[in-house]
């Protein structure tokens, strides 16, 4: 990877994370089937999972691009021997019971959404807690749930947004973030207040 | 978010990378500060729909493309008969002997080793003048004081990118690059600092960088000019060990 391709990979650009995703996943799959003895129908999930964690270190300003390959590598290992001794990220949980959410929810009653807790491992407060962010974050303006997604999911650094979102400083951007988060978490409190699971 | 607990922790808890003192620290603060809960919370369930949204793009991706695992190759102690193995054993026994024996006598290397080992001090900011740096600076000076040269090298190689890079975020880009192994990348940084007040630094820590490199002539060329500055002491004894 050049650098110029670390740096739109590293600043989130999702045609950087394509190309990258392509260009490794011989070589790590591989690695994962011949050496680690992953199943041949699970190393595109680890490999994956590797992909989006070593995306989220380089966003952080933790990676360089000539120990890309390697992280990868390792993190790609580490996935799947955590699942050996089964084990699995508080993250993952949460992504596998969005995968496991019927396509379109919009119409469903919440509470049918709500699985056994053994099932998803993941607790029923997580569970209504996270179908509420997302009922949430679809009612908030695409200029909120972008920058939230720039700086809570992605956590690029304030100031690199400035120019992003036409902000005058780095203040506005942090001013503009507690507003779009100050709206969203009133949101999720009244899709919480409507489905009855404020004190449940 | 909590002050004391920054967002890459956080991070590292939500993808089961914290351990030890650490993980046991944020989970007790989680019990106690319901306010980092709701952080966490919020982290979680925006960063898994988003990830969900990734992954499916991807497999699409990996489908379209028709990707497939390459066997990795064979490794190479396994295809070579037992008397090369023998035989490249007796030799390289016989080369860490002749190293050994060598190493004793401090060369140049290891005497500009010895420089690098103490980092260039970090940049100097009178009272409240960081705060009018851009934060991207000022977050990259702060990785540099605490000694994370890694993050460091990152946020300043992005930052020197620019072409109107200053000499200050030239010279420590490349300062953060040597102390994190990128020798060659260090002396591309040095090398971009113009002349004024950086220059002479910049010199300086290239002629180490090169020396490490291997690049003993363009070192000592380097280091002749540095006999006529301050570091006249350092230059000489690096060019004494040239010799």
């Amino acid at each position: 990877m050049t650098e110029q391709e670390f740096i739109q990979f590293s600043t989130g650009d999702e045609q950087a994370l394509h190309r990258f995703y392509k260009a490794q996943y011989g070589y790590v799959t591989g690695w994962l089937i011949y050496r680690e003895k992953c199943p041949a129908d699970r190393a595109a999930e680890f490999y994956t999972d590797a992909v989006l964690r070593v995306r989220d270190k380089a966003m952080q300003g933790d990676l360089e691009a000539g120990n890309l390959r390697a992280y990868l590598l390792r993190a790609a290992i580490n996935g799947w021997k955590m699942e050996l001794r089964r084990e699995s990220s508080l993250l993952k949980r949460h992504e596998r019971f969005l995968e496991q959410l019927p396509p379109d929810t919009g119409e469903m009653e919440f509470d049918t959404l709500i699985r056994d807790e053994e099932a998803t491992g993941l607790e029923k407060r997580r569970q209504r807690h996270t179908l509420a962010v997302l009922r949430g974050l679809e009612l908030l303006s695409e200029g909120c749930r972008q920058l939230l997604t720039d700086t809570i999911v992605n956590g690029l650094k304030i100031g690199g947004l400035v120019e992003k979102y036409g902000l005058k400083d780095s203040r506005g951007v942090t001013a503009k973030k507690q507003d779009c988060k100050g709206q969203l978490q009133r949101l999720t409190l009244q899709v919480m207040r409507q489905n009855g699971w404020l004190y449940v | 978010m909590n002050k004391n607990i920054d967002d890459k922790t956080l991070r590292d808890y939500a993808a089961n990378a914290l351990a030890g003192d650490d993980l046991r620290e944020f989970e007790h603060r989680l019990q106690a500060e319901p306010e980092l809960q709701a952080e966490l919370d919020l982290y979680l369930a925006l960063k898994a729909a988003d990830n969900l949204r990734l992954k499916k793009q991807l497999a699409r991706s990996a489908a379209d493309a028709q990707l497939a695992p390459l066997e990795p190759p064979r490794a190479l102690v396994r295809r070579i008969p037992v008397w090369i193995a023998a035989a490249a054993s007796l030799a390289l026994a016989l080369t860490a002997v002749w190293w050994w024996q060598q190493s004793a006598r401090p060369d140049a290397v290891q005497l500009a080793q010895s420089y690098i080992a103490t980092p260039y001090p970090p940049p100097v900011a009178s009272m409240g003048a960081s705060d009018t740096l851009p934060a991207a600076i000022q977050s990259a000076y702060l990785a540099y004081r605490t000694g994370d040269f890694a993050a460091a090298a990152g946020q300043l190689s992005a930052l020197a990118n620019s072409p109107d890079a200053s000499d200050e975020i030239l010279f420590y880009a490349g300062e953060s690059s040597l102390q994190t192994g990128q020798t060659e990348r260090a002396i591309q940084y040095f090398d971009r600092v113009r002349p004024g007040y950086w220059r002479e630094s910049a010199d300086w820590r290239c002629a180490l960088a090169l020396l490490r490199s291997g690049q003993t002539d363009r070192a000592r060329v380097l280091l002749e000019q540095l006999r006529q500055t301050g570091r006249k002491t350092q230059a000489e004894a690096l060019l004494e060990a040239i010799k």
